[in-house]
């Protein structure tokens, strides 16, 4: 698990350098984050948004697999998406 | 901190006679699981003034429902069984403090 963490880590932080933001600079927040991700996605199939209700609505389910649909508009809005994953600065 | 369920919640949050703080927490959501400790302390210091309760979600569909509680953690402060003030996500434990120092002010 360790590891998975870690590589999904450098996956998204690859993601947010090229989107223009960073990571949550609290390690400890990130990284259980990371791991809600992945046990999201080991129970139902995809990395859903740990912070988001699951619908079972396949349309409506599809916006919360991170990065979702709504993590550019809170990130400008907010300075970080929901769940704290991706921060402005 | 007290547990709220669909059987439980109304009545708990309208006779409670103070300030109601709820946690609206899901299984597996790794912000909730950070907050809580942050709700605990803050428990300790307004234990005079408001209650804090939580609610998971699987535990009150209904309640959730009827609150349109789509993300999580949320955290509501109810008085006299009404929603007043709130935040979705996750926040610092001093954020936390001055926000339910404001709301009480207003009170």
């Amino acid at each position: 698990m360790v590891k998975k963490i870690d590589e999904l880590i450098k996956k998204y932080e690859q993601y947010a350098k090229k989107n223009g933001f960073f990571l949550n600079p609290d390690r400890k927040t990130l990284r259980v984050v990371v791991k809600s991700l992945l046990e999201r996605e080991k129970k139902f199939g995809s990395k859903f948004c740990p912070c988001r209700r699951i619908t079972g609505v396949q349309k409506e389910d599809e916006k919360i697999v991170c990065p979702c649909v709504y993590h550019l508009r809170e990130i400008k809005e907010q300075g970080r998406c929901l769940c704290g994953l991706f921060v402005k600065k | 901190m007290v547990n709220l369920t669909d059987e439980n919640f109304e009545k708990e949050i309208s006779d409670a006679g103070k300030p109601v703080l709820v946690d609206f927490w899901m299984q597996g959501c790794g912000p909730c699981f950070l907050l809580s400790p942050f709700l605990e302390k803050l428990e300790k210091e307004f234990s005079e003034k408001i209650i804090f309760a939580k609610v998971n979600f699987e535990e009150a569909p209904f309640v959730v429902q009827k609150y349109g509680i789509n993300a999580f953690p949320t955290v509501v402060l109810f008085k006299e069984g009404k929603p007043l003030s709130g935040f979705v996500g996750l926040k610092p434990e001093q954020a936390i403090r001055e926000w339910l120092e404001e709301a009480l002010k207003k009170w």
